[in-house]
């Protein structure tokens, strides 16, 4: 072979390589192709019965439920909370390969898939949430947030297994742990209405974060429970007058407040920057306007009126599940004031600038 | 916001989506293999492992998972009131 000839075999080996890790990325960052990718999988393991294919639907099938919610819930959570999910098949380990607390699932065949998508959602949301603060965070209101959205994700994205998650995950966490249930009852009526990924998440994580190696936090869960309990007289009063104490919740170890944006028949937005200028005077350090999704433009002009005319900070800009209503998409900005802004996470900024230009 | 950042929290975002959390999973038919490799196989066998949780003996049926803690292998049985401990 001479040295052209073997110049053209080098060539076309590089663009192969190129062509397939083109479509190994296209393959990984968009989920049409990764759809794609799990009905040929499909329907290879279920023609021919084939083992190491039918391992792939499987995963395939769980990684591609897990990041759809992923992509979702990253837009509510803070900043870049949860990765994506990848299953790693493994049929033989050794002790020094396992990290701590590290669990090897148990994956039945392809007919059970209802079973490991429940197992594999679940686990992986336990493992996801809270990275860090696992430790800090009281594991009755944790475990009920992991379940809240495990639910909501199931029921999203595979909804016939949503009574067999409940019949056996949810009552199984309410026979360990009688208390649970005013932890799920709770967290069901927030996300309804988007304060569960945006306020109440948000506002524990920050005082996870600040009691950690504190006295304080011996006291964490009765702290959580007032904000819990805070909330949820907010949303009972939502259809009535909200009496001006429940605007904002003040405590030692916190301070955050509300603002709702919607009635777009008082299109002026001069009243919400009084609002949150009302809220900086009265030491409110995380302010919280949600707005509803129909109004959004107005919502928008709210924002960027309280982001120019006050002294508040904007960190975080959120696409919410739902809206306050109960609707279907939902705007948060959260707003900081200049001495709590180091502490609440500054990422998404970029987003945060494109959604409200 | 400068140039540079908003390059900066681009290439960050983008890179982001390789970010991967793993779930170590065995599917059903590997589970022996997995066992032996792991020196329990033989104790299932017997029925000489328990649930961490719940007590009960371990089979190869109503095994759920292992998990890896203070250098020992934690075996959990399928009950839904053992699975709902882990978190």
């Amino acid at each position: 072979m001479n040295l052209d000839n073997l110049k053209n075999v080098f060539a076309l080996i590089g663009g192969l390589a190129t062509i397939l890790g083109l479509f190994k990325v296209l393959f990984e960052i968009i989920p049409k192709f990764r759809k794609l990718l799990e009905d040929v999988y499909k329907g290879i393991s279920t023609k021919y019965k084939n083992k190491n294919i039918e391992k792939k639907a499987i995963a395939c099938n769980i990684e591609n439920i897990v990041n759809d919610s992923v992509r979702n819930l990253n837009r509510e959570l803070p900043g870049k909370w949860i990765s994506r999910a990848k299953i790693e098949w493994v049929n033989e380990e050794k002790e020094e390969d396992l990290e701590e607390d590290e669990l090897i699932l148990r994956i039945k065949p392809i007919e059970n898939q209802d079973v490991n998508i429940m197992n594999g959602i679940y686990y992986f949301f336990s493992k996801a949430l809270f990275p860090d603060l696992k430790e800090v965070i009281p594991s009755m209101p944790r475990k009920a947030v992991v379940l809240q959205l495990t639910r909501r994700t199931i029921n999203q994205e595979h909804p016939y297994a949503l009574k067999d998650f409940e019949k056996k995950f949810v009552e199984a966490s309410i026979r360990n742990d009688e208390g649970i249930i005013y932890y799920l009852g709770n967290f069901n009526d927030f996300d309804k209405r988007g304060f569960l990924t945006s306020a109440f998440i948000r506002e524990i994580t920050n005082l996870a974060e600040k009691i950690r190696f504190s006295p304080k936090r011996a006291h964490f869960l009765e702290d959580i429970n007032s904000i819990v309990n805070h909330i949820a007289s907010f949303i009972e009063n939502y259809n009535k007058t909200i009496p001006d104490e429940l605007w904002c919740k003040r405590d030692d170890n916190f301070a955050y407040g509300f603002l709702l944006v919607a009635r777009p028949y008082i299109r002026e937005s001069k009243i919400y920057v009084k609002r949150a200028n009302k809220h900086l005077e009265n030491g409110i350090k995380h302010l919280y306007i949600l707005g509803a999704n129909q109004e959004r433009d107005f919502v928008r002009e709210v924002i960027r009126e309280i982001r120019n005319n006050t002294n508040y900070e904007l960190v975080e800009l959120l696409k919410l599940d739902k809206d306050y209503r109960g609707e279907s998409g939902g705007i948060c900005a959260v707003f900081s004031s200049p001495d709590e802004k180091e502490i609440i996470e500054t990422n998404n900024l970029m987003h945060n600038e494109s959604l409200i230009n | 916001m400068n140039i540079f950042k908003k390059l900066r929290d681009k290439v960050l975002s983008f890179m982001s989506l390789f970010n991967k959390i793993k779930i170590k999973a065995v599917h059903e038919d590997d589970l022996p293999e997995l066992l032996q490799s792991l020196g329990i196989y033989e104790k299932i066998q017997n029925e000489d492992i328990y649930c961490v949780e719940c007590n009960c003996k371990i089979t190869t049926d109503n095994l759920w998972g292992i998990k890896y803690k203070n250098s020992t292998f934690h075996v959990i049985c399928s009950n839904p009131d053992c699975i709902s401990k882990l978190v």
